[in-house]
């Protein structure tokens, strides 16, 4: 479904992926954990060319490309296979909630309005906001944001559904209801690649999770290996001091 | 000396308000045409399109570090001739008296207002979040699409209040074109002052209707910034 190979990312000088192997089989959820700068994020917005890899091949949904050689037409149907849910949301703040997510349909996939706005209709429903169809992003708590940025993103009916740090952004109790849709929607079979900092859910919602490091992935397999029986040293280093940091309630 | 004679002054202001038009027509199209420039150009300095960016760059400087009448001159004389050097290179036959003084002012107008607008529009464009054009994206839109649907209309609010002060200077502005013969309020009142020998009269006649037409646009224009904004400032009424 989702396969990256031999992926590399120069900024200048700096190397920041450093050939990076990655596969995503059907209806398989991976997470991707590790330190900050470890280059997880830039490995997800690689995926649909926000990105531009220096090197390397990706196919999602038998859209092959070769970062070496790449057409205009190839990236931007290369993206039509994927949709994105951003930290900051990125909620298009000049259109309503549901505009947000006709506009992706109608624009891109050139569906007539009624129907754009009835799929947007119950999809809004699926993340419960309904009654808030008609608000502004401004208008919007944090939480409800991102659950307009998950509704917009499976809207439009991709192969696979990037997460970048969905509730990195977020205050701490709304975090929990995010991650319980983001679950939901893994339970209905939809592909998925998430990078995120909640190792728990990280654990209880993959199939696959990838532990990056300093622009390598230095170890990947079953959630039960990788986040609680490490075989990596930096694994556990990692680890360890997620686990140590302390909840501070004041 | 005798006082100010309201009695003329009164009287003038039917024949003075004649020239509403001419101003309205030369700030309005300097304001549309300067702002569809305008954006072309804030595109090639935002996207550093090798040579146009270049240019851009002394094409703005070069209209904003020269006075606008310095300009008009420059258009007036020079804008003819190069009709008749165009029909003599390719063998045209344009007729030179196509350039009347009221399209040379509005061609000099509007593309003194395009070197303005081009920095307004590009630091507009440029407060926009990035995010926002990644989302389109991420959503399929091309980079125009996502440019024409997203980012140019939060640009435009944000760019509005120098947008505003733009139109407005442009309306006094305009007065400069009584130079080249354009009939506006001040070419009009400059005809009236010097038949009747009434200067002050007239001229404070002039001024008064420009005032009254920067006040007038000044609330057509507080309206649509507060009408645009709406998608910014409702969340406080209806928390």
């Amino acid at each position: 479904m989702l396969t990256v190979s031999n992926l590399h990312k120069y900024y200048g000088d700096t190397h920041v992926l450093k050939g990076i192997d990655i596969e995503v089989k059907q209806g398989e959820v991976l997470s991707i954990v590790g330190p900050s700068g470890s280059g997880k994020t830039t490995l997800l917005r690689c995926m649909n060319y926000l990105e531009k890899p220096s090197s390397g091949q990706l196919s999602i949904n038998k859209v092959d490309i070769d970062a070496k050689h790449v057409s205009k037409k190839q990236i931007h149907t290369l993206r039509q296979q994927s949709s994105m849910v951003f930290q900051q949301y990125n909620l298009f703040k000049n259109k309503t909630a549901l505009e947000n997510i006709t506009e992706g349909l109608m624009i891109a996939k050139k569906m007539p309005k009624s129907e754009a706005e009835e799929v947007a209709e119950s999809f809004l429903k699926q993340v419960g906001l309904s009654e808030r169809k008609q608000a502004y992003p401004n208008e919007l708590s944090g939480g409800q944001q991102q659950r307009v940025g998950i509704a917009r993103a499976m809207a439009m009916n991709p192969a696979v559904l990037l997460f970048d740090e969905p509730t990195s952004a977020l205050d701490p109790e709304i975090v929990g209801d995010i991650l319980a849709i983001i679950k939901d929607i893994a339970k209905q079979g939809m592909t998925m690649v998430i990078v995120t900092h909640e190792i728990e859910f990280a654990r209880s919602v993959s199939d696959q999770v990838v532990f990056m490091d300093q622009g390598e992935v230095v170890e990947k397999g079953k959630p039960a290996d990788v986040l609680v029986h490490p075989s990596h040293e930096r694994t556990k280093r990692f680890l360890k001091r997620i686990h140590q940091e302390p909840d501070f309630i004041i | 000396m005798a006082g100010i004679d309201l009695q003329f002054a009164l009287e003038q202001v039917p024949k003075i308000l004649q020239g509403v038009p001419y101003t309205l027509l030369v700030t309005i199209v300097a304001m549309i045409v300067g702002l569809v420039i305008g954006t072309i150009l804030a595109f090639f300095r935002i996207y550093r399109v090798p040579v146009l960016h270049q240019l851009t760059v002394l094409f703005v400087s070069f209209f904003r570090g020269t006075p606008l009448i310095v300009q008009l001159f420059v258009f007036f004389y020079g804008l003819p001739m190069l009709i008749l050097s165009l029909n003599d290179t390719f063998q045209w036959g344009l007729n030179p008296d196509i350039m009347s003084p009221l399209v040379i002012a509005l061609i000099a107008y509007s593309i003194n207002s395009a070197s303005y607008l081009t920095e307004v529009v590009r630091s507009a464009i440029q407060s926009v979040d990035k995010g926002q054009l990644e989302a389109a994206k991420a959503v399929g839109m091309t980079t125009f699409q996502g440019m024409y649907r997203i980012i140019l209309p939060q640009a435009f609010v944000t760019a509005l209040p120098n947008l505003g002060n733009h139109f407005i200077m442009l309306i006094k502005a305009s007065a400069l074109a009584f130079t080249i013969g354009i009939m506006d309020v001040l070419g009009i009142s400059r005809v009236i002052a010097n038949d009747g020998y009434r200067f002050l009269e007239t001229y404070l006649v002039a001024a008064l209707i420009y005032w009254l037409l920067s006040i007038i646009f000044e609330i057509i224009l507080a309206r649509i910034e507060k009408r645009a904004r709406t998608f910014e400032g409702r969340a406080s009424n209806t928390a």
